[in-house]
């Protein structure tokens, strides 16, 4: 209860902040619709020509953009801190101010910032899976509709829980920016198509590693009805909120593990 | 003249610096390239010719587009770089003293940006080799085809300079146009064939676009690559690629002008 009143402190603090830098909001608005919108017209173009990229449809494939694009908008309104910013707070020595808190230090961490552009990234979202749902004629029911917002909000904890275990890392090294990008890599490009398209060590890679693929990739062959011999297992369709609990906890284990490291060098 | 050499071995010498930087340009290009082939393979799972263009043909186009890619853009994919040089030193005033200096201000930020240039070219040289091995691109045709890639090569360099130094000058009149480049550079990359070649674009896009510069920075050049444009047609593009050159050069040196006497009128 602490916590979640704290949570709303803290953005309103943030969104005063972001309020004032206006002119670089209303841009990045036009910049994200036109990116997403122009980037799947790209797609549309390709598949005139195609017709599928393998079992693939343009309607599908508009449906794993927008997927990942709610999540991913929630995940950049709420928490962008976590993306580069450990790293940062730990060279600049900021990091200490977190820990003398009586507050969980990755609550204070996560919380330290909004970027309000995750509107517009949700907002795109919104209008991509409408294409979708018209290209592909989908009907959602009720039933869905609670899924689709357990997936998201799954996508977002997956996608927190990669940044997170990959950012705890600069408790021991402080120069993890390939690492950092690699990741990025992984979620902002790959995850855009069906990672079936990939080798397999990639969808291992996406599935068991860094589980991005149960953003959106697993969960669309529950929503669209994909033959299951596209998944290592039918069930894996299914598995998105239990992907995203694991990850957390194997994040948050990580990071505690970081912490103690930090604090036992003394510095 | 050896001013401006000067500027471009300065420029040069400070890309050097930043070699700790080309490992994650590295990984970060091969796993773009990765991910092409994966996408392009998908695509032509079901068919060999597609518009007349092989597999083999498209992979070619589509790893050399983000190869000439990183050797055109100067100032990083965003051209956050120079927007946000520009809209500093204009913010603080320090643009006067670029200003004063006895040097031609767009002659002195080419100098700049060539020397970059020659870094870059120097970085893809090995990319371009391990392209060649893991990815199976192909050499053109013949030294005549290659002779001609390099010059629309160098053509599209010029574009780009020239439009990313007529956006940069934007601050002068907004002061914040770090958006405003991120934004070109978008259309750019959408409109440019840098990701999909315009051939596959329906052709009411095609029609209009060919009233843009857009098609002669990458579809031209990698076209001529691939051997999709051919000897004579090649040349012909090659002077329209000119001609846009000319029109830019011309706007951007009276955007120029109007920016001086905007930074004059206000006692700068």
């Amino acid at each position: 209860m602490f916590y979640i009143k704290l949570f709303f402190t803290f953005f309103k603090l943030n969104l005063k902040a972001q309020m004032e830098y206006r002119i670089n909001f209303i841009m990045s608005i036009f910049h994200i619709l036109i990116l997403q919108l122009g980037n799947l017209g790209l797609i549309w173009v390709v598949l005139d020509s195609f017709q599928a990229l393998r079992e693939w449809t343009f309607g599908e494939i508009a449906f794993l953009v927008g997927l990942r694009l709610l999540s991913h908008g929630l995940f950049t309104l709420f928490l962008p801190e976590i993306y580069w910013g450990l790293s940062n707070y730990i060279v600049r020595g900021e990091f200490d101010r977190f820990l003398l808190k009586p507050v969980n230090p990755l609550f204070l961490l996560i919380t330290n910032g909004i970027i309000l552009s995750g509107i517009t990234d949700f907002s795109s979202g919104i209008v991509i899976l409408w294409i979708a749902t018209k290209s592909l004629g989908l009907n959602w029911t009720f039933i869905n509709l609670l899924i689709l917002l357990v997936v998201v909000f799954s996508g977002l904890l997956i996608e927190l829980s990669a940044y997170l275990a990959t950012s705890s890392v600069a408790f021991w090294v402080t120069n993890l920016q390939t690492l950092n990008f690699i990741t990025f890599q992984f979620h902002e490009q790959y995850i855009l198509y069906p990672v079936s398209i990939y080798g397999k060590p990639i969808q291992y890679f996406l599935t068991f590693i860094i589980p991005f693929a149960f953003i959106n990739f697993y969960p669309s062959a529950y929503f669209l009805n994909k033959p299951s011999n596209l998944l290592f297992h039918p069930y894996f369709a299914y598995l998105t909120p239990i992907v995203a609990l694991i990850s957390f906890g194997v994040a948050y284990f990580i990071w505690k593990r970081g912490i103690l490291a930090y604090q036992s060098t003394g510095s | 003249m050896r001013a401006y050499l000067e500027i471009c071995k300065k420029s040069f010498q400070e890309r050097m610096a930043y070699r700790g930087e080309l490992l994650i340009r590295f990984v970060g290009i091969f796993m773009s390239f990765y991910l092409l082939y994966m996408f392009w393979k998908a695509l032509y799972a079901n068919s060999t010719d597609v518009q007349g263009i092989s597999f083999h043909s498209m992979i070619t186009y589509t790893i050399m587009s983000a190869i000439m890619g990183g050797i055109i853009n100067i100032f990083g994919i965003l051209n956050v770089y120079l927007a946000y040089w520009m809209s500093s030193r204009v913010r603080t005033g320090e643009i006067v003293m670029d200003m004063m200096k006895p040097t031609d201000f767009q002659l002195y930020l080419f100098s700049h940006s060539f020397g970059r240039l020659l870094f870059n070219v120097i970085v893809s040289v090995p990319i371009f080799i391990l392209a060649i091995f893991i990815f199976k691109i192909y050499l053109p045709d013949s030294l005549g085809v290659l002779a001609l890639f390099a010059v629309s090569l160098s053509m599209s360099y010029l574009l780009t300079f020239l439009i990313d130094f007529m956006v940069s000058l934007v601050s002068f009149w907004t002061t914040q146009n770090q958006g405003v480049g991120g934004f070109t550079r978008l259309i750019i990359a959408l409109l440019s064939g840098s990701f999909i070649p315009l051939w596959f674009f329906p052709d009411w896009a095609r029609n209009v676009l060919s009233y843009f510069p857009f098609a002669s920075i990458y579809h031209v050049p990698l076209s001529i690559y691939i051997g999709k444009i051919k000897s004579i047609e090649g040349l012909y593009a090659i002077s329209l690629q000119i001609i846009w050159i000319g029109v830019l050069f011309a706007g951007s040196r009276l955007l120029w002008l109007k920016s001086r006497r905007k930074l004059m009128t206000h006692g700068g």
